[in-house]
Parts: C-alpha cells; structure tokens; sequence
C-alpha cells in the first residue's frame, strides 16, 4: 500500500509535470476526495470551482501551495467544511476565525481572576 | 574524598570527571546561545529590582538544575520596554550554566533561547509548501528539548503580532510544554491580561498553572536604556 508521505511526493511530481490548468485542477479535486472520502456532502458541492477559486486566490500562485493546504486539512481535526473555512480566511484576512476560537467556552469572570492575579504580582 | 582520575577530555590529572579548566570552556561554549550583550550579565548588577525577585528566580535555577519537573516549571517576565527583563533572564541563564553539571563536551547547553522572530519564522517555513518537516513535528522537537533543557522565548509578540502562525505556533508549543511538564521562560511587554488577548485564553490558563504565582514578575521603571 502505498504511505501517505509517497502519495504526496506522487502528487507534487503529477503537479510539475502536468501543463493543462484543467487538468491539474481536476487532479487537485481527486486529492481531496483521496484525502477525505468522508468529508460531508456539501464540501463536496462545486469543489472543482472552489479549488480553481482558491488557487487562483493565492498569492504565491504555486500549485505545491494549495496542495499543503489539502494536505494540511486532511490532518487537522477542522470538522466540516475545511474548503469554505480557507475561501472565508482568502475572502476576509486571517482575524475572523482566530477572534472566534479565543474567546469560545470562557468563564466570565476570567478578566477579574486575571485582573487580581496581576495585582498580586505587581505587589511583590 | 574523591578518587583522583583523569578529565575525559585533556586527560590530565582531576578530581571530577572534566576537570575545571575543560569546564569553563564547555561553559562558555553553552554561553553562545545567549545574545552577546548578555554573556555576562549576573544577578549582583540588579540594584534596582526587589531581592525577592532574586530569590525566586536563585530557587527556580535550583529547581531546574535538581531536575524538579514535578514543581512549576514556567517563568514568566513581563513589562515596559528597556526595564531589563532580558538581562535578567540572561542572569538566570548564566547562573544555570555554571551550576549544571558538566559531563563531557558534546553535552548540549542547557538553554535554548529563541527570540520571538525566530520562532515565528521557523514555524512559517515549516508551515510553508517548502519546508522541510511539518509545524507540529517542529514543535512537539521543541518541546521534547523542554525536559531537561530550559526554552527561553524572548519578546513574545513583539515583531509579529496578529500572524496566525504565530498564535496557532505558541498555543500548541504551550500546550506541548503544559502536557510535558517542560521548562520554559517567557519575556513579554505584555501584561497577563494583554496575553490574553494576543494569544487566547487557553494558553494563559495553562501558563498560570505552569508558573504558579511565585514565578510570575512585573518588572517596572523608566528605561534603563541611555
């Protein structure tokens, strides 16, 4: 069976080779079902367009790029729409997503304890 | 009474196993990993700064150099800019250096010191198509060094606030450290509250109970800088 380090040397080797856009796109698409066989079916709605878009997106205009963040969603534990999650961090910058996961399950009177602990430092 | 023997490493007569001259030079080479302007910073250049803080951070060096990893682990500095947070830790660093023992030559020092910049960019290049090994490979290394050596972050968010590497980077270096009861040093301007904000709640929560009270400092003052 072939390991999960060789198929992505396999996938960056058919990357440089190919020349078709369309061609490197649809592969890009098999990756990521490859990658995912149980991603939810809405990222698999238009995933072809949305691959292109995000690709076309990227500043570093580099096909091994958009192959790391395939990649890359394959071993993060994003549950859900992995692909929506990178055309909203393409679309709105990068502080939405982290200002949202700050602040998730906080007790409230957290500020306070912090509040009191600094007085108890600067006491010292 | 100890046994005469031989230094390991320029076979002459010795008491220990490297023999003193062979330790200064091992010493100095672990010394290279601090900044050169603080090669030689010490605690007796501290008129300013409570002898408490002293007393601490004597008790935090002895911790570490006992190897008590069941004790608190983590040090955090923070204040203004030019009050000679970095020099102190340097201070702590040297005075963990002369006290380690020294073994043989390759023994690796036993600081780490990364400025922030560093860091960052080291995670950027392993998150980036390019690099060599993947970020949380780099980072669980990182924080494998952390039992037995002492990692020092120094200005921590000052040259790359905001950058998502970064903040992803050190929550997962903290949690990594948390979970491994490793050694780490923290220098910041901002305050616990500011930290808060900048790298999230979750890794302020950790760094508290890998600190305790004891072994958090605010350093204030005007600049020392001329």
């Amino acid at each position: 069976m072939v390991s999960d380090i060789e198929m992505c040397v396999s996938f960056q080797d058919y990357l440089l080779l190919s020349k078709d856009v369309e061609d490197k796109v649809g592969f890009l698409v098999l990756c990521f079902k490859r990658l995912h066989p149980d991603a939810p079916t809405e990222d698999n709605i238009n995933i072809g367009g949305r691959i292109a878009g995000i690709w076309a997106r990227t500043y570093s205009k580099d096909t091994g790029y958009v192959l790391k963040i395939i990649w890359d969603s394959s071993s993060a534990s994003i549950a859900g729409s992995h692909l929506n999650f990178i055309q909203s961090y393409k679309r709105n910058g990068y502080k939405q997503p982290v200002t949202q996961q700050k602040y998730a399950g906080i007790p409230n009177n957290y500020d306070n304890k912090l509040k009191k602990l600094e007085q108890e430092i600067r006491s010292k | 009474m100890k046994e005469l023997g031989y230094c390991v490493e320029c076979r002459k007569l010795s008491n220990d196993k490297v023999c003193p001259n062979c330790q200064n030079i091992i010493r100095n080479n672990w010394r290279e990993c601090l900044p050169e302007r603080y090669r030689l910073s010490d605690f007796s250049q501290f008129d300013n700064i409570p002898r408490k803080i002293i007393k601490w951070l004597s008790v935090y060096a002895s911790n570490f150099v006992s190897g008590e990893r069941y004790s608190k682990t983590g040090l955090i500095i923070y204040g203004d800019v030019g009050v000679g947070k970095t020099m102190l830790v340097s201070a702590l660093c040297n005075c963990i250096i002369d006290r380690v023992a020294c073994n043989y030559r390759s023994q690796y020092s036993p600081i780490i010191w990364k400025p922030d910049q560093q860091f960052v960019s080291e995670c950027q290049w392993a998150n980036s198509a390019r690099g060599d090994k993947p970020l949380h490979e780099l980072i669980e290394d990182l924080s494998n060094k952390t039992k037995n050596r002492l990692l020092v972050i120094d200005d921590v968010g000052k040259g790359t606030p905001r950058l998502d590497v970064a903040l992803s980077s050190y929550n997962f270096l903290i949690d990594q450290i948390y979970n491994k009861l490793g050694w780490l040093v923290i220098v910041s301007n901002y305050s616990l509250s500011e930290t808060k904000e900048y790298l999230g709640y979750y890794a302020v929560d950790r760094l508290i109970q890998l600190c305790g009270t004891n072994f958090m400092f605010e350093m204030k003052g005007d600049s020392l800088r001329e």
